[in-house]
């Protein structure tokens, strides 16, 4: 059935009311393909989330929290590392400077992810605030990373994933904070899972921008650089304190070596005068790419 | 720390991760163009971050 949506995903003024009857249906219909596209890329999520969620749950409940405050923090929060925290901010005396440095520090992470989206997010009409509200670690990799086929509705897309890996954590704080105290099942090392998702992104990523190991230089100075900045500030900052410093480090890198990886091969194919369409591809970072591999996309 | 003071707490740890959540779509609203540097280190960024966050995760 032909779409009456334009490129930007806005509806056209009905032409009439079959048209635009049979426009709410395709959109309906939109939205339940990509739901059903985005559902099996937060599977990973899900078990990450629901896990980690309970034992937050739990530490917030076994701290005296009742058992509703998880699942209100984990609603309007939305950042694991920073609920974690707040368990022994609200156990301390009343500091809200403090706590609002501290999750300014926690969020610092979301400036990048922000940098990086903000060509994937634009023409996103009234999902877009919830979608940077919503952006998290995880749900920026799954966003960022898939590979969305011609016939599905990006917006919703990235709507469904956001919205699903929400609900999962805001489901397994629920749990914890609620049924805590009757698990008695050790949940130890299952949030692995996650990490397991991110080495499998890395790895796709890596196979992508090459497999030959004499141009591996050339190929994942990228990658390399990554790892080599985390390494390094994870030695010299230690496993608590490297993430904002590697941050810093890497993009610093990036700066200074912006021209020689340029002329290794890495360049902006497209002019920013494009049209509507290519421009949009370009800026959420489809028009970039390492020429010696065409397009890098996931 | 009151029920109140708690609310507060949370209130303002709400606002601080949602400004760095929205921050960079304010700087670069939808009628902006985004500078090349922004877009070069946004690309690059993607190629990063998965690394970074194996080491993290």
């Amino acid at each position: 059935m032909k779409s009456n949506r334009t490129s930007d995903g806005t509806e056209r003024a009905g032409e009439s009311g079959r048209t635009a009857v049979i426009s709410g249906q395709d959109d309906k219909r939109g939205a339940l393909r990509a739901m059903k596209t985005a559902f099996p890329k937060t599977i990973p999520v899900m078990t990450g989330y629901i896990f980690l969620g309970i034992t937050y749950g739990m530490l917030m409940a076994t701290s005296g929290f009742p058992g509703w405050l998880p699942a209100l923090t984990a609603l309007i929060i939305y950042t694991g590392s920073m609920e974690f925290l707040m368990v022994s901010i609200l156990l301390s005396s009343f500091n809200p400077l403090s706590a609002f440095a501290t999750a300014v520090m926690v969020g610092a992470r979301h400036l990048f992810y922000g940098i990086s989206m903000l060509g994937k997010y634009r023409n996103m009409g009234w999902k877009k605030f919830y979608l940077i509200y919503t952006t998290s670690d995880e749900t920026f990799s799954v966003n960022y990373s898939a590979d969305i086929p011609d016939y599905v509705d990006r917006s919703w897309f990235y709507f469904w994933v956001s919205l699903l890996d929400q609900m999962y954590w805001v489901a397994g704080s629920a749990a914890g904070g609620f049924f805590g105290s009757l698990i008695t099942i050790n949940l130890d090392g299952l949030d692995f899972v996650m990490t397991a998702m991110f080495a499998v992104i890395f790895l796709q990523q890596w196979m992508q921008d090459g497999t030959k190991l004499r141009s591996l230089f050339r190929d994942h100075i990228c990658e390399l650089t990554g790892i080599a900045g985390s390494v390094l500030c994870l030695v010299i900052f230690g496993p608590d304190h490297f993430m904002i410093p590697s941050m810093i480090v890497i993009l610093a890198v990036l700066l200074i070596f912006r021209k020689p990886m340029e002329k290794a091969g890495y360049t902006l194919e497209h002019d920013t005068s494009a049209s509507d369409h290519s421009e949009n591809a370009e800026i959420s970072g489809e028009g970039l790419s390492n020429n010696g591999n065409g397009g890098d996309d996931i | 720390m009151s029920i109140i003071q708690m609310f507060i707490t949370i209130a303002v740890v709400v606002l601080g991760t949602v400004l760095t959540r929205f921050l960079p779509y304010m700087v670069f609203t939808e009628g902006r163009e985004i500078p090349m540097t922004v877009k070069y280190l946004g690309k690059f960024w993607r190629l990063l971050y998965s690394v970074f966050w194996s080491f993290i995760a």
